[in-house]
């Protein structure tokens, strides 16, 4: 599987959604796609980190080395001080 | 409201000499924000449904802010959002302010995953049998792990989508698997012409 679908939700969004994820995609990527798709109601400036339930993921791995699986739950979360 | 239904219900439980239910702090502290994320989630996906639905305007919003004030701050920036998006784009383009993505689905009472606070979702994943399933909140999780055969034959959406069994296409869902048309799906009651919301003249 190249692709995997996981559930996305994003701090100030009122709904998760699932979005698919490249394997060779980074994780910063899968955080600029994730907000693209709640882009309709968020539209927040300023860093964030992804995190994987306890996991803070670094932006630079992908998700293979991330150890991301599919379905996995997938939280957007700003770091203090970004814009609302 | 509140008063009148939990204490109701409340002296209901006495009268029949129950305990409340262990999730009853988990309800109680969804009244203030539950329907207002369903209410917002809802709005940006209106097509999936056959009812039309409004963008709260700026009495409607101070009415809420003044009787919802623990949770209608964290709400205002999503309403914001999607008014700016109905100031971009042109009256009665419902899908410039439309959500496209996939919505994920409570694989236990089947609704949007709109459970907890925007600070922070309630849902929750776990694996039955190999395969893992998501559920708004912790109670609808323990429903399902309470009668697991009642509801794990049961292929949501997303999985259905999936299995290539449904599109992922918004409009194409639409379409083919809920039976709705232009005609039938739900729209801004307003075609997002709204008296209060003023639009750059292009």
């Amino acid at each position: 599987m190249t692709v995997m679908p996981l559930y996305g939700f994003v701090q100030g969004d009122t709904m998760g959604v699932v979005v698919l994820g490249r394997l060779d995609a980074t994780v910063g990527d899968l955080g600029a796609d994730l907000l693209r798709a709640v882009g309709v109601r968020i539209n927040r400036q300023g860093p964030y980190q992804l995190r994987a339930g306890t996991r803070r993921l670094d932006p630079e791995a992908t998700l293979r080395t991330a150890a991301m699986e599919p379905l996995d739950r997938i939280d957007l979360v700003w770091d203090e001080g970004a814009s609302p | 409201m509140q008063e009148w239904v939990v204490d109701q219900f409340l002296q209901t439980l006495r009268e029949y000499g129950l305990e409340r239910p262990w999730y009853w702090d988990t309800f109680v502290s969804s009244l203030d924000h539950y329907h207002h994320m369903v209410y917002a989630s809802a709005y940006t996906y209106r097509a999936s449904v056959w009812f039309d639905l409004v963008v709260p305007g700026p009495e409607e919003r101070a009415w809420l802010r003044s009787k919802y004030p623990a949770s209608w701050p964290s709400l205002e920036p999503v309403w914001e959002q999607i008014t700016a998006r109905w100031r971009d784009a042109d009256p009665g383009n419902d899908f410039a302010v439309h959500g496209a993505a996939i919505v994920g689905f409570c694989e236990l009472c089947q609704l949007v995953l709109c459970g907890g606070t925007p600070a922070r979702n309630s849902a929750v994943i776990a694996t039955h049998g190999g395969r893992r399933r998501i559920f708004c909140s912790e109670p609808c999780r323990w429903i399902f792990e309470s009668e697991p055969e009642r509801y794990a034959g049961h292929a949501g959406l997303v999985q259905r989508v999936l299995e290539g069994k449904a599109p992922a296409n918004i409009l194409a869902l639409l379409r083919q698997t809920f039976g709705l048309t232009y005609d039938s799906w739900g729209k801004d009651a307003f075609g997002g012409a709204y008296p209060w919301l003023a639009r750059e003249r292009r």
